[in-house]
């Protein structure tokens, strides 16, 4: 053969072995680029939404125990009851929060986006910053009614009308710990705050309730929320000479005053509740109110034959009492008000005043005890010199709340008084929740004097509570841990892979 | 497969690699453990998902011998000799990679053990992490495996895996920063668009850019939200860089060069 030929050959081989190398290349880029838009497009699937609702939606499950990121039967009910046509918008006044953990939007986010997906279209989400998009604070409030441009958090917006919900508000708190800058969360009530919002925009607001401010008292933000649960708005009214009780107002509450009312205030309020009104009054005796004994108030409270007493129940019952402290204990539910406290037969009290019938002799006034101690306790007073509690010897019954009626009235008035703050005040209802029993009596009792419908109420939602059991946590166990977990295992690491290293390094 | 994933994973254990991979991680797990267990209260999901940001520097460890140990010995010519499919090789190797890392993972599992014996709670939101933990791992290892076997150099194959994966983390800081540059660009007098057009173009890039990124698809596990779509994210882009990797060894069958 020539070597002319050879030449010819060999280039054929070239040809043919480029040929096959060419057609192996492309098969390999063509398979890799099919497998990636198949890997995209079943991802985009996922994620796409076809009537505002995603594949993604149907297969995302809440596994908590009690359900902190779905939203629960009672709302997708409600939801369900609405028109076709309602669009609420739920407008978060900032960029969508991206890093959850442990902010306050890590409930919020992704119960929001379960509203979304179960409502059918009726609730959108979305989250505009005002200060990208100033346009949207006129959109939602053309007229600039609701001051938004200091609003932060979200907007729930329907039929023109709008509220605010701020996501620390979310929650109750523990007030003896602080986190997120806060106080430590015990439960989630970001679906009882949307839902009660929803439900205030779609069908209005039914009663209104007036806290009377002025008078010492704390805050009563979560009794808000949960009269809002129950579409009953409120507002305040403050505490003057001039005091007159707003014509809407269906309950007027006194809620943890430490100081007397006006005079102007005696009549106002007996003329407020002559016309059939409500009233709920709790006060307790603690520390700032120990010298007030209420003179105007029993005044008013007379009218209803009922009398605040200036004492310290103390309760020598240990049965009775919470933890041995006898400021602290249990009272008896009366038999005509199990209904109202939920079938409970004790309900939780603390630093009480006692309650009592005044000595009225109309006997057209209905007057009936609610709670009691024990026939064990017995009353004190603190000594000013001194600090100290003095306690009186006589140990009988006290009634820690009662209330009071009119018989043979179309629209008689109703008056509950409470000598302790452990059925209305913020740091109760923080401590121990929305579903406390003590809390539930507060919302039944107003139910029953307002006929307020709460069937769209939404319980709150405990939190884990991640602490250690202190009678198992102490410092030596600390230590010990300590240096097994960071010393000596990770050290018996790189000891064992210096050996190892040693032994095989000439192998 | 099963002889490549024998002799991957005791490769680990006859190295100082494992060694240090397990050190490295005790002493993280352990230490962020005890920073929440000396302040009285534990949740595991925490110490989870900051373990999860630490395998910027963990995987690169464990993946970056898988190849670049063979090719620069010259024993990666066994894979093409023997009777041995290519892709089972580079599934071997992962799943000796995916061996060890749960192997790691212990650690933790004796945190929740002690968590549970010092009356905490270990709840489904810290099992919903544990399931990141190891989506999260397969997604990062197969792209450590391909930065194996890009190169011979166990460094540059760290190097390469470590920067893909700083930038998957990072991947919702830039995505804000991203919207944030072209949003001033845009609204620049270069430009002069409307503002809320301009806003609405950037709001999408950076979720197309917050789309790709796999710590924000499933943070909702940690709070005992699970859904199905982060898991086929995580387990088909791994697929995805498994494949090609298995294409890049292969690739030397055919190329002339």
């Amino acid at each position: 053969m020539s070597s002319k030929d050879n030449k010819a050959k060999k280039s054929e081989t070239k040809v043919q072995t480029d040929k096959r190398a060419g057609k192996l290349k492309l098969f390999s880029i063509s398979s890799f680029i099919i497998l990636l838009v198949i890997v995209l497009a079943v991802n985009i699937i996922f994620g796409l939404k076809i009537k505002k609702t995603s594949i993604d939606d149907y297969l995302t499950y809440d596994m908590t125990a009690t359900g902190q990121n779905s939203v629960s039967d009672i709302t997708i009910t409600y939801l369900q009851t609405l028109p076709a046509d309602t669009h609420i918008r739920i407008v978060g006044l900032m960029d969508k929060p991206t890093n959850l953990r442990d902010t306050p939007y890590e409930y919020t986010v992704p119960l929001l986006e379960d509203y979304v997906a179960v409502s059918g279209g009726k609730v959108t989400v979305e989250y505009i910053n005002p200060t990208k998009y100033p346009s949207i604070l006129t959109e939602l409030d053309p007229n600039g009614v609701y001051d938004l441009a200091n609003a932060t958090g979200y907007v729930v917006y329907c039929n023109g009308q709008l509220i605010q919900i701020n996501p620390v508000d979310c929650f109750t708190y523990d007030p003896s710990y602080l986190q997120y800058g806060y106080y430590y969360p015990t439960s989630n009530i970001v679906e009882q705050k949307f839902t009660s919002a929803v439900v205030n925009l779609t069908q209005g607001y039914s009663y209104k309730a007036y806290f009377v401010r002025g008078l010492g008292e704390g805050s009563h933000e979560q009794l808000t929320n949960m009269l809002a649960s129950m579409s009953i708005d409120s507002a305040d009214i403050q505490a003057s000479d001039s005091f007159t009780v707003p014509s809407d107002c269906d309950l007027l509450i006194f809620n943890g005053i430490n100081n007397d009312i006006t005079d102007s205030m005696i009549e106002a309020i007996r003329s407020y509740l002559s016309g059939g009104g409500k009233m709920i009054v709790a006060v307790n005796y603690y520390n700032t109110n120990v010298n007030e004994s209420f003179p105007k108030l029993n005044m008013l409270l007379s009218n209803y034959n009922l009398r605040i007493q200036n004492s310290l129940i103390v309760e020598n019952n240990p049965g009775y009492q919470i933890n041995s402290d006898p400021y602290n204990s249990l009272v008896q539910v009366a038999s005509a008000f199990t209904e109202i406290a939920g079938g409970n037969a004790t309900l939780r009290n603390s630093y009480a005043r006692p309650i009592t019938e005044a000595d009225t002799p109309y006997t057209y006034i209905q007057v009936s005890p609610i709670l009691g101690t024990s026939s064990s306790a017995s009353v004190g007073v603190v000594d000013t010199s001194t600090g100290n509690i003095v306690q009186n010897a006589n140990q009988t019954q006290y009634n820690v709340g009662m209330y009071s009626t009119f018989t043979g009235t179309p629209t008689p008035p109703e008056v509950y008084v409470f000598g302790t703050l452990t059925f209305t005040s913020d740091e109760y209802i923080s401590n121990y929740g929305f579903n406390d029993a003590n809390i539930v009596f507060t919302r039944n009792a107003i139910r029953s004097m307002l006929a307020a419908d709460d069937s769209v109420y939404v319980e709150g939602k405990a939190l884990s509570n991640y602490s250690l059991d202190t009678s198992k946590l102490n410092s030596n166990a600390v230590t010990i841990l300590t240096f097994v977990l960071v010393a000596i295992i990770p050290l018996a690491f790189v000891i064992v892979g210096v050996v190892v290293y040693n032994k095989r390094k000439n192998l | 497969m099963l002889a490549v994933y024998k002799r991957e994973l005791a490769s680990y254990f006859r190295s100082p690699v494992g060694y240090i991979a397990l050190a490295l991680f005790s002493f993280l797990s352990g230490f962020l453990f005890i920073n929440q267990y000396s302040n009285g209260s534990v949740n595991i999901s925490t110490e989870i998902m900051s373990l999860c940001s630490f395998f910027v520097v963990i995987i690169p460890v464990i993946t970056m011998g898988l190849f670049s140990e063979d090719k620069k010995r010259g024993t990666e010519v066994l894979f093409y000799t023997n009777p041995l499919s290519l892709f089972d090789v580079v599934m071997g190797k992962f799943l000796a990679a995916m061996t060890l890392i749960a192997i790691l993972f212990i650690n933790v599992f004796l945190h929740m053990i002690i968590t549970a014996a010092s009356g905490g709670v270990v709840n489904i939101g810290s099992w919903g992490s544990v399931i990141v933990y190891f989506c999260l791992a397969i997604l990062f290892t197969s792209i450590g495996i391909l930065a194996s076997a890009l190169t011979d150099t166990q460094i540059i194959s760290a190097i390469i895996s470590f920067v893909i994966i700083l930038v998957i983390q990072l991947l919702q800081t830039i995505s804000t920063i991203a919207s944030s540059a072209l949003s001033s660009l845009l609204s620049s007098s270069l430009f002069a668009l409307d503002p809320e057009k301009v806003n609405s173009v950037c709001s999408n890039i950076a979720a197309a850019i917050n789309w790709l990124s796999p710590f924000s698809k499933t943070q909702d596990f940690r709070y005992g939200v699970f859904s199905v779509s982060p898991l086929v994210f995580c387990l088909s882009m791994a697929l995805v860089f498994l494949f090609l990797t298995y294409r890049i060894l292969e690739k030397k069958r055919w190329s002339q060069n």
